[in-house]
Protein backbone atom coordinates (compact mmCIF):
# COMPACT_ATOMS: atom_id res chain seq x y z
CA UNK A 1 0.00 0.00 0.00
CA UNK A 2 2.90 2.42 0.81
CA UNK A 3 4.73 1.21 -2.02
CA UNK A 4 1.82 2.21 -4.13
CA UNK A 5 1.45 5.76 -2.95
CA UNK A 6 5.03 6.34 -2.72
CA UNK A 7 4.86 4.95 -7.02
CA UNK A 8 1.90 7.57 -7.44
CA UNK A 9 4.07 10.48 -5.72
CA UNK A 10 6.93 9.67 -7.87
CA UNK A 11 5.09 9.40 -10.90
CA UNK A 12 3.16 12.86 -9.74
CA UNK A 13 6.36 14.54 -9.25
CA UNK A 14 7.39 13.22 -12.41
CA UNK A 15 4.81 14.43 -14.32
CA UNK A 16 5.28 17.93 -12.76
CA UNK A 17 8.51 17.95 -13.96
CA UNK A 18 8.25 16.84 -17.37
CA UNK A 19 5.61 19.88 -17.58
CA UNK A 20 8.36 22.34 -16.07
CA UNK A 21 10.93 20.68 -18.29
CA UNK A 22 8.18 21.72 -21.09
CA UNK A 23 7.65 25.13 -20.50
CA UNK A 24 11.23 25.86 -19.99
CA UNK A 25 11.67 24.47 -22.92
CA UNK A 26 9.11 26.43 -24.71
CA UNK A 27 10.52 29.60 -22.95
CA UNK A 28 14.20 28.64 -24.30
CA UNK A 29 13.35 28.00 -27.70
CA UNK A 30 11.23 30.91 -28.02
CA UNK A 31 13.48 33.45 -26.56
CA UNK A 32 16.59 31.62 -26.51
CA UNK A 33 17.74 32.36 -23.16
CA UNK A 34 19.86 29.58 -22.39
CA UNK A 35 21.88 30.16 -25.36
CA UNK A 36 25.13 31.30 -24.71
CA UNK A 37 25.81 34.30 -25.15
CA UNK A 38 28.60 35.55 -23.95
CA UNK A 39 32.44 33.49 -24.66
CA UNK A 40 33.39 30.27 -22.21
CA UNK A 41 36.10 32.34 -19.70
CA UNK A 42 39.36 30.82 -19.06
CA UNK A 43 39.92 29.95 -15.58
CA UNK A 44 43.45 32.38 -15.46
CA UNK A 45 41.13 35.06 -15.49
CA UNK A 46 39.05 34.12 -12.44
CA UNK A 47 41.20 36.53 -10.81
CA UNK A 48 40.15 40.26 -9.49
CA UNK A 49 42.30 42.21 -11.73
CA UNK A 50 40.95 40.27 -14.74
CA UNK A 51 37.80 41.70 -13.40
CA UNK A 52 38.02 45.58 -12.73
CA UNK A 53 35.89 46.74 -15.91
CA UNK A 54 33.08 44.31 -14.72
CA UNK A 55 33.13 45.61 -11.18
CA UNK A 56 33.03 49.20 -12.74
CA UNK A 57 29.94 48.33 -14.45
CA UNK A 58 28.33 46.52 -11.48
CA UNK A 59 29.44 49.98 -9.39
CA UNK A 60 27.57 51.89 -12.77
CA UNK A 61 24.59 49.59 -12.48
CA UNK A 62 24.57 50.35 -8.41
CA UNK A 63 24.60 54.00 -9.34
CA UNK A 64 21.59 54.01 -11.86
CA UNK A 65 19.29 52.13 -9.52
CA UNK A 66 20.22 54.48 -6.50
CA UNK A 67 20.33 57.70 -9.14
CA UNK A 68 16.74 57.13 -10.37
CA UNK A 69 15.06 56.51 -7.09
CA UNK A 70 16.82 60.03 -6.47
CA UNK A 71 15.46 61.46 -9.86
CA UNK A 72 11.97 60.50 -8.64
CA UNK A 73 12.55 63.50 -5.77
CA UNK A 74 14.77 66.08 -6.90
CA UNK A 75 14.27 68.80 -9.45
CA UNK A 76 16.90 70.65 -11.22
CA UNK A 77 16.17 74.32 -10.71
CA UNK A 78 18.31 76.89 -8.71
CA UNK A 79 16.01 77.39 -6.46
CA UNK A 80 14.59 73.84 -5.72
CA UNK A 81 17.75 71.73 -6.46
CA UNK A 82 19.63 71.85 -2.66
CA UNK A 83 15.93 71.87 -0.92
CA UNK A 84 15.29 68.68 -2.64
CA UNK A 85 18.47 67.03 -2.07
CA UNK A 86 18.31 68.16 1.36
CA UNK A 87 14.32 66.68 1.48
CA UNK A 88 15.95 63.18 0.22
CA UNK A 89 18.90 63.36 2.65
CA UNK A 90 15.99 64.32 5.55
CA UNK A 91 12.93 63.07 4.91
CA UNK A 92 12.83 60.24 2.86
CA UNK A 93 12.86 56.76 3.90
CA UNK A 94 16.98 55.55 3.07
CA UNK A 95 17.27 59.23 1.54
CA UNK A 96 20.75 59.26 3.59
CA UNK A 97 21.53 55.66 2.69
CA UNK A 98 20.74 55.99 -1.20
CA UNK A 99 22.88 59.33 -1.48
CA UNK A 100 25.87 58.22 0.31
CA UNK A 101 26.04 54.94 -1.73
CA UNK A 102 25.38 56.80 -4.98
CA UNK A 103 28.52 59.04 -3.84
CA UNK A 104 30.95 56.72 -2.61
CA UNK A 105 29.80 53.80 -5.82
CA UNK A 106 30.29 57.10 -7.94
CA UNK A 107 33.91 57.37 -6.95
CA UNK A 108 34.74 53.75 -6.39
CA UNK A 109 33.54 53.65 -10.08
CA UNK A 110 35.84 56.61 -11.02
CA UNK A 111 38.66 54.47 -9.40
CA UNK A 112 38.07 51.08 -10.64
CA UNK A 113 37.87 52.58 -14.28
CA UNK A 114 41.25 54.24 -13.51
CA UNK A 115 42.82 50.47 -11.70
CA UNK A 116 41.70 49.19 -14.90
CA UNK A 117 43.11 51.03 -17.04
CA UNK A 118 46.69 51.15 -15.34
CA UNK A 119 46.55 47.16 -15.12
CA UNK A 120 45.59 47.54 -19.05
CA UNK A 121 48.85 49.53 -19.62
CA UNK A 122 51.03 47.66 -17.56
CA UNK A 123 49.71 44.09 -18.80
CA UNK A 124 49.82 45.74 -22.49
CA UNK A 125 46.53 44.78 -22.96
CA UNK A 126 46.45 47.38 -25.80
CA UNK A 127 48.82 45.55 -28.31
CA UNK A 128 47.25 44.16 -31.33
CA UNK A 129 44.53 42.72 -31.74
CA UNK A 130 42.83 45.13 -29.14
CA UNK A 131 43.83 48.60 -29.89
CA UNK A 132 40.09 49.85 -30.95
CA UNK A 133 39.18 47.85 -27.66
CA UNK A 134 41.63 50.39 -25.85
CA UNK A 135 40.46 53.34 -27.86
CA UNK A 136 36.82 53.04 -27.06
CA UNK A 137 37.85 51.89 -23.10
CA UNK A 138 39.76 55.36 -22.76
CA UNK A 139 36.61 56.96 -23.90
CA UNK A 140 33.75 55.13 -21.26
CA UNK A 141 36.71 56.32 -18.99
CA UNK A 142 35.92 59.98 -20.22
CA UNK A 143 32.52 59.24 -20.12
CA UNK A 144 32.60 58.16 -16.74
CA UNK A 145 34.97 61.69 -15.27
CA UNK A 146 31.84 62.89 -17.16
CA UNK A 147 29.29 62.04 -14.95
CA UNK A 148 31.62 62.36 -11.99
CA UNK A 149 31.74 66.88 -13.02
CA UNK A 150 28.27 66.81 -14.24
CA UNK A 151 26.96 64.91 -10.99
CA UNK A 152 29.08 67.15 -8.69
CA UNK A 153 27.12 70.12 -9.82
CA UNK A 154 23.31 68.50 -8.77
CA UNK A 155 23.41 68.76 -5.22
CA UNK A 156 23.63 72.91 -5.87
CA UNK A 157 26.00 73.08 -2.43
CA UNK A 158 28.23 76.01 -2.25
CA UNK A 159 31.51 73.56 -2.64
CA UNK A 160 30.12 71.91 -6.06
CA UNK A 161 28.85 75.05 -7.51
CA UNK A 162 32.00 76.70 -6.88
CA UNK A 163 34.11 73.50 -7.78
CA UNK A 164 32.38 73.19 -10.74
CA UNK A 165 32.82 77.06 -11.58
CA UNK A 166 36.50 76.30 -11.50
CA UNK A 167 35.80 73.61 -14.22
CA UNK A 168 34.02 75.63 -16.17
CA UNK A 169 36.16 78.69 -15.96
CA UNK A 170 38.87 76.27 -17.29
CA UNK A 171 36.55 76.35 -20.56
CA UNK A 172 37.00 79.92 -21.73
CA UNK A 173 40.91 79.10 -22.18
CA UNK A 174 40.22 76.83 -24.44
CA UNK A 175 40.82 78.19 -28.45
CA UNK A 176 37.56 80.73 -29.02
CA UNK A 177 35.72 77.80 -31.68
CA UNK A 178 35.82 75.19 -28.70
CA UNK A 179 35.60 77.35 -26.08
CA UNK A 180 32.34 78.59 -27.86
CA UNK A 181 30.98 74.98 -28.79
CA UNK A 182 31.88 73.59 -25.03
CA UNK A 183 30.04 76.57 -23.12
CA UNK A 184 27.27 76.11 -25.47
CA UNK A 185 26.69 72.22 -25.24
CA UNK A 186 27.56 72.13 -21.57
CA UNK A 187 26.44 75.39 -19.45
CA UNK A 188 24.60 77.41 -22.23
CA UNK A 189 23.92 80.95 -22.17
CA UNK A 190 21.23 81.13 -19.60
CA UNK A 191 22.98 81.26 -16.61
CA UNK A 192 22.69 78.71 -13.51
CA UNK A 193 19.14 77.57 -14.49
CA UNK A 194 20.21 76.76 -17.64
CA UNK A 195 23.53 75.22 -16.75
CA UNK A 196 21.93 73.11 -14.16
CA UNK A 197 19.87 71.42 -16.51
CA UNK A 198 22.26 71.16 -19.21
CA UNK A 199 23.98 69.28 -16.32
CA UNK A 200 21.50 67.03 -15.30
CA UNK A 201 20.70 66.11 -18.63
CA UNK A 202 24.11 65.04 -19.62
CA UNK A 203 23.78 63.27 -16.10
CA UNK A 204 20.88 61.23 -16.30
CA UNK A 205 20.66 61.02 -20.25
CA UNK A 206 23.07 61.47 -22.43
CA UNK A 207 26.13 60.36 -20.54
CA UNK A 208 24.34 57.10 -19.76
CA UNK A 209 23.04 56.38 -23.20
CA UNK A 210 26.98 57.09 -24.87
CA UNK A 211 28.26 54.72 -22.07
CA UNK A 212 26.03 51.83 -22.89
CA UNK A 213 26.93 52.39 -26.63
CA UNK A 214 30.61 52.54 -25.59
CA UNK A 215 29.72 49.24 -23.25
CA UNK A 216 28.03 47.48 -26.11
CA UNK A 217 30.50 48.03 -28.41
CA UNK A 218 33.58 47.20 -26.20
CA UNK A 219 32.06 43.51 -24.97
CA UNK A 220 31.66 42.89 -28.60
CA UNK A 221 35.13 43.15 -29.32
CA UNK A 222 35.93 41.65 -26.07
CA UNK A 223 33.65 38.65 -27.07
CA UNK A 224 35.80 38.42 -30.56
CA UNK A 225 38.94 38.73 -29.24
CA UNK A 226 38.63 36.87 -26.01
CA UNK A 227 40.57 37.83 -22.89
CA UNK A 228 44.20 38.91 -23.11
CA UNK A 229 46.52 36.17 -22.22
CA UNK A 230 48.73 36.90 -18.71
CA UNK A 231 51.98 37.93 -19.48
CA UNK A 232 54.41 36.29 -17.20
CA UNK A 233 53.94 32.49 -15.58
CA UNK A 234 53.63 29.56 -16.53
CA UNK A 235 49.89 28.64 -19.02
CA UNK A 236 49.04 25.29 -18.47
CA UNK A 237 46.31 23.44 -19.60
CA UNK A 238 44.48 23.60 -16.31
CA UNK A 239 44.02 27.56 -16.32
CA UNK A 240 43.72 27.80 -19.71
CA UNK A 241 40.49 24.91 -19.33
CA UNK A 242 37.33 27.65 -20.12
CA UNK A 243 33.86 27.78 -17.90
CA UNK A 244 31.04 28.83 -18.75
CA UNK A 245 29.20 32.00 -18.53
CA UNK A 246 26.60 30.67 -16.37
CA UNK A 247 26.72 29.54 -13.39
CA UNK A 248 30.50 28.91 -12.97
CA UNK A 249 31.48 32.83 -14.09
CA UNK A 250 28.48 34.63 -12.95
CA UNK A 251 29.29 33.12 -9.23
CA UNK A 252 32.44 34.13 -9.32
CA UNK A 253 31.03 37.90 -10.88
CA UNK A 254 28.13 37.49 -8.02
CA UNK A 255 30.75 36.85 -5.16
CA UNK A 256 33.05 39.71 -6.24
CA UNK A 257 30.23 42.08 -6.49
CA UNK A 258 29.28 41.12 -3.08
CA UNK A 259 32.74 41.89 -1.68
CA UNK A 260 32.41 45.15 -3.51
CA UNK A 261 29.11 45.51 -2.22
CA UNK A 262 30.42 45.09 1.89
CA UNK A 263 33.21 47.15 0.64
CA UNK A 264 31.17 50.14 -0.09
CA UNK A 265 28.41 49.94 2.67
CA UNK A 266 30.97 50.07 5.17
CA UNK A 267 32.78 52.94 3.79
CA UNK A 268 29.74 54.42 4.22
CA UNK A 269 29.11 53.85 7.56
CA UNK A 270 32.71 54.65 8.47
CA UNK A 271 32.05 57.62 6.60
CA UNK A 272 29.19 59.05 5.84
CA UNK A 273 28.43 62.71 4.04
CA UNK A 274 27.01 65.28 5.47
CA UNK A 275 25.42 67.91 3.28
CA UNK A 276 27.53 71.25 2.44
CA UNK A 277 25.45 74.87 2.82
CA UNK A 278 23.57 75.64 -0.25
CA UNK A 279 25.23 77.51 -2.66
CA UNK A 280 24.71 81.52 -2.68
CA UNK A 281 27.63 84.24 -4.11
CA UNK A 282 28.35 85.38 -0.82
CA UNK A 283 28.93 81.76 0.32
CA UNK A 284 31.02 81.18 -2.44
CA UNK A 285 33.52 84.08 -1.86
CA UNK A 286 34.19 82.68 1.73
CA UNK A 287 35.63 79.34 0.61
CA UNK A 288 38.31 77.84 -2.00
CA UNK A 289 36.64 76.76 -4.68
CA UNK A 290 37.98 73.18 -5.58
CA UNK A 291 36.89 70.66 -7.78
CA UNK A 292 36.07 66.98 -6.28
CA UNK A 293 39.55 64.67 -5.79
CA UNK A 294 39.73 63.01 -9.29
CA UNK A 295 39.95 66.64 -10.49
CA UNK A 296 42.87 67.83 -8.44
CA UNK A 297 45.57 67.03 -9.91
CA UNK A 298 44.44 69.26 -13.15
CA UNK A 299 43.63 72.10 -11.04
CA UNK A 300 46.92 72.03 -9.04
CA UNK A 301 48.77 71.98 -12.64
CA UNK A 302 46.56 74.73 -13.38
CA UNK A 303 47.83 76.83 -9.88
CA UNK A 304 51.70 76.84 -10.94
CA UNK A 305 52.77 80.13 -11.66
CA UNK A 306 53.69 79.88 -15.16
CA UNK A 307 50.41 78.17 -15.99
CA UNK A 308 48.14 80.70 -14.35
CA UNK A 309 46.05 83.50 -16.48
CA UNK A 310 47.67 83.34 -19.93
CA UNK A 311 49.85 80.31 -19.71
CA UNK A 312 46.07 78.21 -19.01
CA UNK A 313 46.39 76.98 -22.71
CA UNK A 314 49.61 75.76 -21.98
CA UNK A 315 48.46 73.90 -19.17
CA UNK A 316 45.30 72.51 -20.50
CA UNK A 317 47.15 71.63 -24.09
CA UNK A 318 49.56 69.71 -21.74
CA UNK A 319 47.57 67.90 -19.60
CA UNK A 320 45.18 66.95 -23.17
CA UNK A 321 48.52 65.55 -25.08
CA UNK A 322 49.04 63.57 -21.95
CA UNK A 323 45.38 62.10 -22.17
CA UNK A 324 45.47 62.41 -25.77
CA UNK A 325 48.70 59.88 -25.69
CA UNK A 326 47.08 57.61 -23.63
CA UNK A 327 44.28 57.18 -26.27
CA UNK A 328 46.82 56.78 -28.97
CA UNK A 329 48.88 54.56 -26.68
CA UNK A 330 48.64 51.35 -29.13
CA UNK A 331 50.00 53.08 -31.85
CA UNK A 332 52.71 54.81 -29.69
CA UNK A 333 53.78 51.64 -27.92
CA UNK A 334 53.74 49.03 -30.94
CA UNK A 335 56.21 46.03 -30.22
CA UNK A 336 54.79 42.60 -29.51
CA UNK A 337 56.64 41.74 -26.25
CA UNK A 338 53.78 42.24 -23.17
CA UNK A 339 55.99 41.66 -20.41
CA UNK A 340 56.73 44.37 -17.78
CA UNK A 341 60.66 43.72 -17.71
CA UNK A 342 61.20 43.86 -21.30
CA UNK A 343 59.17 47.52 -21.34
CA UNK A 344 61.11 49.34 -18.97
CA UNK A 345 60.57 52.92 -20.81
CA UNK A 346 56.74 52.28 -20.42
CA UNK A 347 56.50 50.91 -17.36
CA UNK A 348 58.83 53.64 -15.37
CA UNK A 349 56.41 56.27 -17.49
CA UNK A 350 53.53 54.60 -16.56
CA UNK A 351 54.56 54.60 -12.59
CA UNK A 352 55.63 58.32 -12.77
CA UNK A 353 52.47 59.46 -14.27
CA UNK A 354 50.47 57.40 -11.26
CA UNK A 355 53.09 58.83 -8.70
CA UNK A 356 52.34 62.26 -10.16
CA UNK A 357 48.47 62.55 -9.94
CA UNK A 358 48.59 60.95 -6.50
CA UNK A 359 51.35 63.83 -5.53
CA UNK A 360 49.51 66.26 -7.58
CA UNK A 361 46.02 65.37 -6.12
CA UNK A 362 47.63 65.08 -2.75
CA UNK A 363 49.40 68.67 -2.94
CA UNK A 364 46.31 70.64 -3.97
CA UNK A 365 44.07 68.94 -1.09
CA UNK A 366 46.20 70.42 1.07
CA UNK A 367 46.77 73.71 -0.54
CA UNK A 368 43.13 74.98 -1.50
CA UNK A 369 43.47 78.16 -3.42
CA UNK A 370 46.62 78.61 -2.98
CA UNK A 371 49.79 79.58 -5.80
CA UNK A 372 52.47 77.25 -7.03
CA UNK A 373 55.38 78.71 -7.16
CA UNK A 374 57.63 77.51 -10.53
CA UNK A 375 60.21 76.19 -8.23
CA UNK A 376 58.25 74.36 -5.61
CA UNK A 377 56.37 72.71 -8.67
CA UNK A 378 59.67 71.65 -10.13
CA UNK A 379 61.14 70.14 -6.84
CA UNK A 380 57.96 68.28 -5.78
CA UNK A 381 57.19 67.16 -9.03
CA UNK A 382 60.60 66.75 -10.52
CA UNK A 383 61.54 65.24 -7.21
CA UNK A 384 58.20 62.37 -7.68
CA UNK A 385 59.46 61.32 -11.05
CA UNK A 386 63.65 61.18 -10.09
CA UNK A 387 62.35 58.70 -7.02
CA UNK A 388 60.56 56.61 -9.26
CA UNK A 389 63.18 56.40 -11.76
CA UNK A 390 65.87 56.07 -9.49
CA UNK A 391 63.81 53.30 -7.76
CA UNK A 392 62.63 51.42 -10.49
CA UNK A 393 66.20 51.73 -12.50
CA UNK A 394 67.35 49.48 -9.60
CA UNK A 395 64.71 47.21 -9.84
CA UNK A 396 65.79 46.72 -13.50
CA UNK A 397 68.84 46.62 -13.02
CA UNK A 398 68.90 43.57 -10.27
CA UNK A 399 66.07 41.67 -12.32
CA UNK A 400 66.77 42.48 -16.09
CA UNK A 401 70.13 41.04 -16.93
CA UNK A 402 68.57 37.85 -17.85
CA UNK A 403 65.76 38.86 -19.13
CA UNK A 404 67.13 38.45 -22.83
CA UNK A 405 67.21 34.89 -22.81
CA UNK A 406 63.58 34.66 -21.93
CA UNK A 407 61.35 33.23 -24.26
CA UNK A 408 57.40 34.64 -24.19
CA UNK A 409 55.08 33.28 -22.00
CA UNK A 410 53.55 31.79 -25.34
CA UNK A 411 55.97 29.92 -26.19
CA UNK A 412 57.00 26.35 -24.94
CA UNK A 413 56.31 26.16 -21.38
CA UNK A 414 59.61 25.33 -19.17
CA UNK A 415 60.04 21.94 -16.69
CA UNK A 416 57.43 21.78 -13.97
CA UNK A 417 59.43 22.16 -10.91
CA UNK A 418 59.61 18.94 -8.79
CA UNK A 419 57.45 19.91 -5.80
CA UNK A 420 53.73 19.67 -5.86
CA UNK A 421 51.34 22.49 -7.22
CA UNK A 422 49.76 23.26 -3.85
CA UNK A 423 53.16 23.73 -2.42
CA UNK A 424 54.24 26.02 -5.21
CA UNK A 425 51.35 27.98 -4.96
CA UNK A 426 51.71 28.49 -1.24
CA UNK A 427 55.31 29.62 -1.66
CA UNK A 428 53.63 32.01 -4.38
CA UNK A 429 50.86 33.59 -2.23
CA UNK A 430 53.95 33.89 0.70
CA UNK A 431 56.27 35.59 -2.30
CA UNK A 432 53.64 38.13 -3.61
CA UNK A 433 52.63 38.88 -0.07
CA UNK A 434 56.04 39.65 1.23
CA UNK A 435 56.34 41.12 -2.07
CA UNK A 436 53.37 43.39 -1.91
CA UNK A 437 53.91 44.76 2.22
CA UNK A 438 57.98 46.00 0.41
CA UNK A 439 55.95 47.77 -1.94
CA UNK A 440 52.90 49.17 0.38
CA UNK A 441 56.25 50.10 2.94
CA UNK A 442 58.37 51.51 -0.46
CA UNK A 443 55.15 53.54 -1.34
CA UNK A 444 54.80 54.86 2.40
CA UNK A 445 58.56 55.59 1.86
CA UNK A 446 57.70 57.86 -1.49
CA UNK A 447 55.07 59.06 0.14
CA UNK A 448 56.43 60.64 3.06
CA UNK A 449 59.59 61.85 1.51
CA UNK A 450 57.53 63.37 -1.37
CA UNK A 451 55.25 65.47 1.31
CA UNK A 452 58.94 66.09 3.87
CA UNK A 453 59.71 68.09 1.08
CA UNK A 454 56.70 69.73 -0.08
CA UNK A 455 56.67 70.67 3.43
CA UNK A 456 59.68 72.21 2.94
CA UNK A 457 59.35 73.83 0.45
CA UNK A 458 56.43 75.43 1.79
CA UNK A 459 57.87 76.16 5.38
CA UNK A 460 60.94 76.13 5.13
CA UNK A 461 63.74 73.67 6.65
CA UNK A 462 63.29 72.47 10.42
CA UNK A 463 64.71 69.78 12.14
CA UNK A 464 61.37 67.66 12.64
CA UNK A 465 61.13 68.07 9.03
CA UNK A 466 64.51 67.10 8.15
CA UNK A 467 64.48 63.90 10.27
CA UNK A 468 61.24 62.95 8.71
CA UNK A 469 62.80 63.40 5.55
CA UNK A 470 65.68 61.05 6.65
CA UNK A 471 63.48 58.41 8.36
CA UNK A 472 61.37 58.17 5.04
CA UNK A 473 64.30 58.04 2.87
CA UNK A 474 65.47 55.13 5.14
CA UNK A 475 62.04 53.65 4.83
CA UNK A 476 62.58 53.56 1.22
CA UNK A 477 66.25 52.51 0.61
CA UNK A 478 65.59 49.55 2.81
CA UNK A 479 62.32 48.51 1.52
CA UNK A 480 64.56 49.03 -1.91
CA UNK A 481 67.17 46.47 -0.64
CA UNK A 482 65.15 44.09 1.18
CA UNK A 483 62.49 44.03 -2.51
CA UNK A 484 66.56 43.52 -4.25
CA UNK A 485 67.63 40.56 -1.72
CA UNK A 486 64.30 38.69 -2.04
CA UNK A 487 64.52 38.54 -5.95
CA UNK A 488 67.61 37.27 -5.41
CA UNK A 489 66.48 34.56 -3.44
CA UNK A 490 63.52 33.85 -5.28
CA UNK A 491 66.18 33.19 -8.01
CA UNK A 492 68.21 31.01 -6.31
CA UNK A 493 65.02 28.74 -5.33
CA UNK A 494 64.06 28.32 -8.55
CA UNK A 495 67.39 26.13 -9.08
CA UNK A 496 70.25 26.72 -11.16
CA UNK A 497 71.62 29.90 -12.49
CA UNK A 498 70.82 29.31 -15.63
CA UNK A 499 66.96 28.69 -14.59
CA UNK A 500 67.53 32.45 -12.43
CA UNK A 501 65.12 34.13 -14.64
CA UNK A 502 62.53 37.03 -14.82
CA UNK A 503 60.33 34.70 -16.43
CA UNK A 504 59.94 33.09 -13.77
CA UNK A 505 60.66 35.40 -10.85
CA UNK A 506 57.52 37.60 -12.25
CA UNK A 507 55.75 33.88 -12.31
CA UNK A 508 56.56 33.58 -8.68
CA UNK A 509 55.86 37.07 -7.74
CA UNK A 510 52.26 36.22 -8.66
CA UNK A 511 51.94 38.89 -11.03
CA UNK A 512 49.59 37.88 -13.37
CA UNK B 1 25.17 16.54 4.22
CA UNK B 2 27.85 18.02 1.99
CA UNK B 3 29.81 21.23 2.95
CA UNK B 4 27.90 23.37 1.23
CA UNK B 5 24.60 22.80 2.71
CA UNK B 6 26.52 22.62 5.78
CA UNK B 7 27.22 26.02 5.86
CA UNK B 8 24.29 27.33 3.20
CA UNK B 9 21.47 26.35 5.85
CA UNK B 10 22.87 28.68 8.86
CA UNK B 11 23.98 31.35 6.64
CA UNK B 12 20.03 31.39 5.07
CA UNK B 13 18.92 30.92 8.38
CA UNK B 14 20.83 34.13 9.70
CA UNK B 15 19.65 36.02 6.57
CA UNK B 16 15.93 35.52 6.77
CA UNK B 17 16.23 36.40 10.73
CA UNK B 18 18.28 39.61 10.01
CA UNK B 19 15.41 40.37 6.98
CA UNK B 20 12.53 40.13 8.72
CA UNK B 21 14.38 42.22 11.50
CA UNK B 22 15.46 44.91 9.05
CA UNK B 23 11.30 45.49 8.19
CA UNK B 24 11.06 45.89 11.56
CA UNK B 25 13.16 49.77 10.94
CA UNK B 26 12.03 53.13 10.68
CA UNK B 27 14.59 54.11 7.79
CA UNK B 28 14.31 57.95 8.11
CA UNK B 29 17.05 58.01 11.24
CA UNK B 30 20.70 57.76 10.81
CA UNK B 31 21.15 55.05 13.82
CA UNK B 32 18.17 53.16 11.76
CA UNK B 33 20.06 53.48 8.46
CA UNK B 34 23.36 52.75 9.69
CA UNK B 35 22.08 49.57 11.16
CA UNK B 36 20.27 48.23 7.69
CA UNK B 37 24.03 49.31 6.33
CA UNK B 38 25.86 46.76 8.67
CA UNK B 39 23.38 44.25 8.45
CA UNK B 40 23.26 44.48 4.90
CA UNK B 41 27.33 44.18 4.59
CA UNK B 42 26.76 40.84 6.74
CA UNK B 43 23.74 39.60 4.33
CA UNK B 44 26.64 40.36 1.60
CA UNK B 45 29.31 38.42 2.85
CA UNK B 46 27.59 35.50 3.93
CA UNK B 47 26.34 35.26 0.24
CA UNK B 48 30.02 35.94 -0.80
CA UNK B 49 30.85 33.05 1.58
CA UNK B 50 27.91 30.81 0.24
CA UNK B 51 29.18 31.55 -3.59
CA UNK B 52 32.90 30.83 -2.92
CA UNK B 53 31.84 27.56 -0.97
CA UNK B 54 29.93 27.06 -4.20
CA UNK B 55 32.78 27.71 -6.98
CA UNK B 56 35.45 25.59 -5.09
CA UNK B 57 32.96 22.36 -4.45
CA UNK B 58 32.27 22.14 -7.70
CA UNK B 59 35.72 22.95 -8.82
CA UNK B 60 36.89 19.99 -6.94
CA UNK B 61 38.75 21.36 -4.31
CA UNK B 62 37.33 22.19 -0.70
CA UNK B 63 37.22 25.66 1.31
CA UNK B 64 39.58 25.55 4.42
CA UNK B 65 38.23 25.47 7.82
CA UNK B 66 40.28 28.82 9.16
CA UNK B 67 38.74 30.62 5.57
CA UNK B 68 34.98 29.98 6.66
CA UNK B 69 36.37 31.07 10.25
CA UNK B 70 37.42 33.65 9.38
CA UNK B 71 34.61 35.18 7.02
CA UNK B 72 32.14 33.65 9.68
CA UNK B 73 33.71 36.43 12.25
CA UNK B 74 34.05 39.12 10.03
CA UNK B 75 29.90 38.32 9.77
CA UNK B 76 29.91 38.24 13.55
CA UNK B 77 31.37 41.53 13.62
CA UNK B 78 29.15 43.19 11.10
CA UNK B 79 26.33 41.95 13.43
CA UNK B 80 27.35 42.41 16.44
CA UNK B 81 28.51 46.04 15.08
CA UNK B 82 24.79 46.25 14.14
CA UNK B 83 23.59 45.59 17.33
CA UNK B 84 25.64 48.09 19.32
CA UNK B 85 24.77 50.81 16.81
CA UNK B 86 20.91 49.69 17.66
Amino acid sequence: MAHEEGERARGAEDEVKGAMARLAGWVSSRTGLTYPLLRPVPVYSLNPFYWLGALSVIAFIIQGITGVIMMLYYIPSPTSAYATTKYIFQSVYFGQFLQTIHLYTAYAMIFLTFMHMMRGYFVSVHKRPREVMWVVGMLMGFVTLGFGFTGYLLPWTVVSKAGTDVGVGMMAALPPPLASLATFLIVGAGGDATELLRFYDLHVVVLPAVLLGLLVAKMYMLETHGVAEPVTGKLTERIKRTLPIFPDVTVYLLELAAIFGVGMLLVSVLFPIQLAPEYSPQAAGQIAAQPDWYFLWIYQILKISVFESAGIPVALTFVTAVLGALVVLPFIDRGDNRRMVERPKFVILGVIFIAELIVLAIWGLLTPGQRISNLDAVEVLGGTALIVTLALAGVYAAVRPSARSISPMSSAAPPAPKAGPRVHAQEDKWTGGAMAALMAFGGLGIGVSIDSVVQIAMFGVTTPMLSRLSASLCLLTAAVVVALVLLRRIGIGLGGSEERTPHKVWGKLGLR
Amino acid sequence: MDSVEKVAIPLLIVQTISVVFLWSLDTLGRVSQTIFTLFLAADLLAFALVAHIYRTDKAGSTTGGSYIFAWMTAIAILFIAGLIVS
